[in-house]
């Protein structure tokens, strides 16, 4: 007995065991690279050493010090001295030297700079072919060069795997400047007035970034592989309940085809709620929100999204208090609730534990308004995810496509006569505060067409996530008429969104068409197949010339040079000492002000600076569970509620790339749209409330326990706590 | 999906870890606002003449040109190491609790440039630095405004004063190593005492918040998605059981054999 005991010990064992050993492979090959010759273990370059000192370029009686050393001549020619100065430090041969000095042999240190004073940033010049770089430059050991053009200062930076290294690295760098200038006056002397000196301003101050992201990046491996593992064993262990539930559950599920008389659903209804969301959804495709400021005092911000917010709380609390039965909003916690609280908890807890920086730093005042724009988003999703019924589903997405082509046409008329519509007649009733930029120019020669957003980006992102569902309807039509105008709204949304003149333009809908056609690929390709010279000639009619500009900027050799796309690639390297020095839980909510360092026009970058990896993984959650939520009914039995959920799919993934491509975050139409999207796949997943005789005094309807096996009439059923059968919907009888 | 009912049920089952969670997050709001106490909510402002020893304020033949280009470089110089550590003598505090790194906030928001990796390693470094000073030169006068942020009014005041101090002491060093005539040396004017006052005062309250609100969220979902995870592992195991028992049944009994489209019936 004990023998097989031991085996039975064993057998549960081994998969623990193994999950273990892989999830501690995993953290070390997180902290450390093997070699096989020799055979060793090497700490990946998971800290950095960190070194500044300035120069000043003088006279060697001291500009700061005597009154006749300076004039504006003389602080010009010392200005220039420093740029020449800054230049010559990344020739090859400085370089070279400092590579040498530093004991890395043969290979030179990267040198780069200026960047107060910009140079070489053009997007009119014509690129010459680079030949390759005939050093061999180790890019761990970086040297920086900062001058600001005007004022005779020379500020040296570096960056190495040590401090040490990093300070000796500038200690080099400006010793190798001092030679380089005393030789060159040794070779032609000058009278002393005219002599430049170079003077250090201090000694070279260094210090450490991300000391401890090495363990702390080890740790998070650690605890998501073994997080993974265990899903993944546990999906594993019950795979077949699993699938029986999804069927019993499919199966509860009524077809949206099917008629249901006396349902209460938008906007056949007298509910307030739904017809309080779709006003909202309306004013989100049409009025310019975050341009908005109404002139009322609210706790952190007054713009016009948040007291509509408000209005949105007020009514359903007391939809909660006064309605009973199906009327009532019912609140449920699934997964995609548990994402985003998550996500939200973890951004609370990133602002407090890096306070005292944020405080420092004069950041709180923004992370506040963020984290207020933050709850309206959780706080819209949960009313809606509680409010809307299957049934409205279908026509709420009908409502999203009809605002959608309104905005497509506005944009289109904003494209042709730069005339923006909804900024002008908003403007007339409402403290409307239009963008800079609104129909100019930008610095690649596109014009910046806004609609009722206030980023081309958000425009574009905006109209691509309503497209999905506008493909679906010219699918699913039933009648030919709807299937034109499905279709003339699919080839708006394309025009709308070309004629922002943004590669997220076409890119995010690529990607949605590609996801239909994973999913439904006979269809979605017969309806492109038999579309696309229509849509094609539409867009060109409607935006003429804006697609072309699109897909000129979509070519290999614009793609790789244009500004729009090296300044997003150097982000990625620029960033890192931002990621290192709070991996896990970042640097504070949305507290990496575009203004003050960089603009990301990435929401996943944006999301590993300030809430850091686990923020990171909490967002790509929310993505996650709604597209797993929305491809369980897609796989389910109701064709409607399947194309529906395909289309919600999609408009999710929509924003999943969009987010790599601007901080989608920060501009509220997207989130607000995804956030209703969530709740639209929710809603798809339950059953709708069933007609009930009217009474005149509404009581809540009194569930009785039914696992799922009791309605597929098996002998033994399982009597899950949390099965209930559906609230029923009370309605006046007669 | 939990209802919302179900959600206070299980956190009212399991009271000892809601409680748990509860005093965790009281805690860690204390934890905050004691850490938190050297949060900047002072700042003060200086404003420093860069004048010659016979003042531009009183010569009317003197061009201020040359004064106004000095200002700018002297702006950029008070930045420097050796300066900060001049103005952190003369204040009583240690170098390495004073910064002039950006990014600036306020006035000095003009100074901040796009910086590459290299230059923003040295700004965290310097991040957690109590003071952070900006020296802002006016366009068309010999006039550097000084701003300080530091942990009160009060501190950021005496560091602001320091600030002139500090500096004239690092000219005067210069002016005597390199033998400047009196009549041309630099002479820095304070342009009255430094201007203090309170900032940022509801920053301690606001990160106090967030850790309990933080906290309260995450511990209250753990207890309700283990709790979940474990009713719905209980409900899964127990379908498990049924499937298994009804597959046997079916194999070894052929009597027990439904059609089915008997299966699909009843299903409806």
């Amino acid at each position: 007995m004990s023998w097989a005991a031991g085996i039975f010990q064993r057998r549960r064992l081994r998969p623990v065991a193994i999950l273990v050993t892989v999830a501690a492979l995993a953290a070390v090959l997180v902290g450390y690279r093997f070699s096989l010759v020799p055979p060793a273990l090497h700490a990946r370059g998971d800290q950095l050493g960190a070194a500044h000192a300035q120069v000043l370029v003088d006279t060697s009686s001291s500009v700061i010090a005597d009154i006749e050393q300076l004039t504006q001549y003389q602080s010009d020619l010392g200005a220039q001295l420093a740029v020449n100065y800054a230049l010559y430090l990344q020739g090859y041969g400085p370089t070279a030297t400092l590579g040498r000095s530093l004991g890395l042999g043969n290979r030179s240190v990267a040198a780069s700079g200026p960047f107060t004073l910009l140079l070489g940033r053009s997007n009119t010049t014509q690129k010459l072919p680079q030949p390759p770089d005939p050093r061999l430059v180790d890019h761990s050991y970086r040297l920086l060069l900062d001058v600001d053009g005007s004022r005779p200062l020379l500020d040296i930076y570096a960056q190495a795997p040590t401090q040490e290294e990093a300070v000796k690295l500038v200690d080099e760098a400006r010793e190798l400047l001092e030679r380089h200038v005393a030789t060159q006056k040794a070779s032609y002397p000058l009278p002393s007035t005219s002599a430049a000196v170079l003077r250090p301003l201090g000694g070279t101050v260094g210090g450490t970034v991300g000391a401890g992201a090495r363990w702390q990046l080890m740790g998070f491996a650690f605890v998501l592989v073994m997080l993974l593992g265990w899903s993944f064993l546990w999906a594993r262990r019950q795979r077949r309940a699993r699938s029986y539930m999804t069927g019993i559950a499919g199966a509860k599920l009524d077809r949206l085809y099917d008629r249901l008389p006396g349902c209460d659903e938008w906007p056949y209804t007298t509910r307030l709620l739904p017809w309080a969301l779709a006003g909202f959804m309306a004013m989100l495709f049409l009025v310019p929100i975050d341009a908005i400021t109404l002139p009322i005092h609210l706790p952190v911000n007054g713009t016009l999204d948040r007291p509509v917010v408000i209005a949105l709380v007020m009514l359903w609390f007391a939809s909660l208090a006064v309605m009973s039965g199906a009327a009532r909003p019912r609140l449920k916690l699934g997964r995609v609730h548990v994402a985003v609280l998550l996500f939200l908890g973890v951004c609370l807890v990133s602002v407090a534990m890096d306070g005292q920086a944020l405080g420092n730093m004069d950041e709180l005042t923004l992370v506040v308004k963020k984290l207020a724009l933050l709850f309206s988003y959780v706080v819209f999703f949960f009313i809606v995810a509680s409010v809307l019924r299957p049934r409205e589903v279908p026509r709420f997405a009908t409502l999203m496509v009809f605002l959608g082509v309104i905005v497509a046409l506005g944009t289109i008329v904003e494209y042709r006569t730069h005339y923006n519509v909804f900024y002008e007649l908003w403007g007339k009733v409402l403290p409307v505060t239009a963008p800079n930029l609104l129909d100019q120019v930008d610095s690649i020669g596109r014009l910046t067409v806004y609609g009722p957003t206030l980023q081309p980006l958000e425009l574009a992102a905006m109209l691509a996530m309503v497209l999905p569902f506008a493909i679906l309807g010219a699918i699913d039509a039933a009648t030919r008429r709807r299937r034109l105008l499905y279709t003339i709204a699919v080839g708006l949304l394309i025009a709308g969104g070309v004629a922002t003149a943004r590669k997220t333009s076409l890119v995010v809908p690529a990607a949605v068409v590609l996801i239909l056609l994973a999913y439904r690929p006979r269809q979605v390709s017969r309806l492109m197949l038999k579309l696309g010279l229509l849509l094609g000639l539409l867009v060109h009619f409607v935006a003429p010339a804006a697609i072309g500009g699109v897909i000129s900027q979509l070519e290999p050799g614009h793609f790789n040079s244009a500004l729009t796309t090296t300044d997003r690639t150097a982000r990625y390297d620029a960033v890192t000492p931002d990621v290192l020095s709070h991996p896990l839980l970042g640097r504070g909510y949305e507290s990496y002000d575009p203004q003050k360092y960089r603009i990301l026009d990435n929401q996943y970058l944006d999301l590993a600076i300030t809430v850091g990896l686990i923020g990171l993984l909490s967002y790509l959650a929310i993505f996650a569970t709604m597209m797993l939520a929305a491809h369980t009914t897609i796989r389910g039995p109701d064709p409607r509620r399947s194309s529906l959920a395909l289309g919600a799919f999609a408009t999710v993934a929509a924003i999943a790339i969009a987010s790599a491509l601007f901080d989608v975050l920060s501009f509220p139409h997207v989130p607000y749209l995804l956030f209703f999207v969530g709740a639209m796949i929710i809603a798809l997943r339950e059953p709708s409330p069933t007609p009930e005789p009217a009474r005149r005094r509404v009581t809540r309807p009194v569930g009785h326990a039914g696992g799922p096996a009791a309605g597929a009439g098996l002998s033994r059923p399982p009597a899950p706590e949390s099965a209930r059968e559906p609230a029923r919907e009370p309605v006046l009888a007669g | 999906m939990v209802e919302l009912n179900e959600i206070f049920r299980i956190l009212w089952a399991r009271r000892l870890a809601t409680a748990i969670v509860v005093a965790l997050a009281i805690a860690a709001a204390a934890a905050v606002k004691l850490s938190a106490h050297s949060v900047s909510t002072g700042a003060a402002t200086l404003q420093i003449l860069v004048d010659s020893p016979s003042s531009e304020l009183a010569n009317l033949s003197q061009d201020p040109a040359p004064l106004i280009s000095r200002a700018a470089v002297f702006a950029q110089v008070m930045t420097s190491d050796a300066v900060l550590r001049e103005i952190a003598k003369s204040a009583g505090v240690a170098p390495q609790q004073l910064t002039a790194q950006g990014p600036y906030s306020g006035s000095g928001q003009v100074l901040n440039a796009i910086t590459p990796a290299e230059a923003r390693s040295s700004q965290l470094v310097a991040e957690k630095a109590p003071y952070r000073l900006t020296f802002l030169a006016q366009q068309d006068q010999p006039v550097i405004t000084v701003s300080v942020q530091g942990p009160t009014a009060l501190e950021a005041a005496r560091v602001a004063d320091a600030v002139y101090t500090g500096v004239e002491n690092y000219v005067t060093t210069a002016q005597q190593a390199g033998g400047t005539p009196a009549q041309h040396k630099v002479t820095l004017r304070a342009l009255g005492p430094a201007q203090a006052g309170t900032v940022n005062n509801g920053s301690r309250s606001t990160l106090m918040a967030a850790a309990l609100l933080g906290v309260l969220l995450l511990g209250l979902l753990l207890i309700v998605g283990v709790e979940s995870l474990r009713r719905r592992n209980r409900e899964l195991a127990g379908i498990e059981d049924h499937l298994a028992g009804e597959f046997d049944t079916v194999t070894r009994d052929p009597r027990a054999r439904r059609p089915a489209s008997a299966v699909g019936e009843r299903q409806k």
